[in-house]
């Protein structure tokens, strides 16, 4: 466990042809480009194209280790969804940081490219052991101050002097991800501190069920309306950035609001789970202030639920 | 870039997919295929550029042609500086650079934004490579757009004139089905010139 050395290793097979959509499928359009894995492959005085690859969370999972590696590569342009353009340039303007689109406008442009670096191969020179994670963990995420300025007042307005806490329940794309990513909305209630908090749903997705239930029981809970979590992400971590502190399943959302340096309990009804939250509890490796509450191996549901709400 | 669709878009239906810039909006319903128009979108935002939706159909043919073309060299010939842009799109998607591609342009080419970068280095060839020299002599073996339109007649017979003796390449005439343009239409044939009319009237021949 944690030999994060050959874990890398390992993870640049995910690249091979051979293990499919089930490896690391890039983006389509970064497919006609040459691929580069390694940094002694890259040619001086030539663009790299360090492609985002995998879901948001991973992708900004893996730009933990982007400002280590801008020293080693001359010139990076870092490729991305657009949706994901206004964070990323704040975050990182020291780089370009461009579109898919764009860089489908340069697939003719290859003699001037070194080829297609994908940002999950960067780890492997930054983070192989544990305490590369522990070391280097410092917010790299920067999020939008004056909407998160905006966002608090708003809240704040409303509820005056209470605390605010950002919640999220379900992730996952898959099925069997679904399961293991969600928290029953009836159990997240039961978690809330109802006299001095005021909750804030960060949850992406139809929402208009719980949204119901809260009216109906008189919750503390605010919908902000007119935001598309899914696609306006730079006002959905503004959201999360106004609260206090995170209260949330495993989605994209705790990996920004953890490289942003927010303070996120990050609920784990099982055992499966994203490797990069290991086995146990406690502190996260990659980000300093994001905890681990996992059910534990013959915990009954109602006793996890329990203990989560004597510590959240 | 404050981009019609964000003006505009508490008025509009909610759809999938969207196009748009400060003069351009295309909603994705059904009547058009929003990714051909797509790649260009990135070439026009990339030097700050934004046309509408019948010159945006031409750079799209122009972009798809240049892309298949896998030409190892080429020239550009602009019978109008107007269309610029026009001759830009073809220069990156032919793989333009210091070593590769030869531009002709009459004087008067508008100039292009400063920039950093890949953009700024693609530019940058692209602007030093233009020749301005009204004499144009270029290879006629190698792949050859000649781009203009139908704006005066002098610019058609420039066209054509250099497109005659072309072995390989396009002709491309924004506009040509332009009601007024019929002594340019005329001149086309007696040169034994008949140009394709797409749906926006833009008038291509293509010589492989």
């Amino acid at each position: 466990m944690q030999n994060f050395k050959l874990g890398w290793e390992l993870y640049e097979a995910g690249l091979d042809e051979k293990i499919g959509r089930v490896g690391r499928p890039l983006p389509a359009v970064m497919r006609q480009f040459k691929r580069v894995t390694q940094i002694e492959d890259l040619q001086k005085g030539k663009y790299t194209l360090l492609t985002a690859e995998q879901g948001i969370g991973d992708q900004i999972l893996f730009l933990s280790s982007l400002n280590e590696m801008l020293p080693k590569i001359e010139k990076p342009i870092l490729i991305c969804e657009e949706r994901m353009l206004p964070i990323l340039r704040r975050s990182f303007p020291t780089i370009e940081v461009k579109t898919y689109g764009f860089a489908n406008s340069l697939s003719s442009q290859q003699e001037r490219l070194n080829g297609v670096f994908p940002i999950g191969s960067m780890m492997k020179y930054c983070r192989s052991s544990k305490e590369d994670f522990l070391q280097k963990r410092k917010p790299y995420i920067q999020t939008n101050e004056l909407k998160t300025a905006e966002y608090k007042k708003l809240i704040e307005l409303k509820y005056p002097g209470k605390k605010i806490v950002g919640v999220s329940w379900s992730g996952g794309f898959w099925d069997r991800q679904k399961r293991a990513k969600s928290i029953d909305f009836e159990e997240l209630i039961s978690l809330m501190k109802m006299e001095d908090h005021v909750y804030v749903s960060l949850q992406y997705g139809d929402v208009s069920e719980n949204k119901k239930l809260v009216i109906e029981k008189k919750l503390p809970m605010v919908f902000i309306d007119g935001i598309d979590f899914k696609n306006q992400i730079d006002e959905w971590v503004a959201l999360a950035a106004s609260c206090e502190k995170i209260i949330s399943v495993s989605t994209a959302l705790v990996h920004f609001a953890g490289a942003a340096g927010k303070k996120v309990d990050l609920i784990l009804g099982e055992s499966q789970s994203p490797f990069i939250w290991g086995l146990e509890e406690g502190n996260s490796l990659p980000y300093e202030n994001v905890t681990i509450y996992r059910q534990r191996e013959k915990e009954k549901r109602e006793d996890y639920i329990k203990r989560l709400k004597g510590v959240l | 870039m404050n981009s019609l669709y964000k003006q505009l878009k508490e008025h509009l239906p909610k759809n999938t997919a969207i196009l748009s810039d400060k003069e351009f909006l295309l909603i994705n319903l059904k009547d058009y295929n929003i990714n051909q128009l797509a790649p260009v979108q990135a070439i026009l935002e990339s030097i700050d550029v934004s046309v509408g939706y019948p010159f945006r159909v031409l750079l799209s043919f122009i972009d798809s042609l240049a892309t298949a073309s896998k030409v190892n060299d080429f020239n550009i010939i602009l019978t109008d500086p107007s269309m610029a842009v026009a001759a830009y799109v073809a220069w990156v998607r032919c793989g333009g650079s210091a070593e590769k591609g030869n531009i002709f342009a009459p004087k008067g080419m508008p100039n292009f934004p400063i920039k950093d970068g890949i953009v700024g280095e693609i530019l940058n060839d692209f602007i030093k490579k233009i020749n301005n020299n009204p004499t144009v002599k270029f290879d006629k073996e190698i792949f050859t757009f000649v781009i203009g339109n139908t704006k005066t007649a002098s610019q058609t017979a420039f066209a054509a004139t250099n497109f005659k003796d072309v072995k390989k390449g396009a002709l491309i005439l924004k506009d040509f089905a332009r009601t007024d343009a019929y002594q340019e239409r005329e001149y086309l044939e007696e040169m034994m010139l008949f140009p394709t009319v797409t749906f926006e009237g833009h008038g291509y021949i293509i010589k492989f």
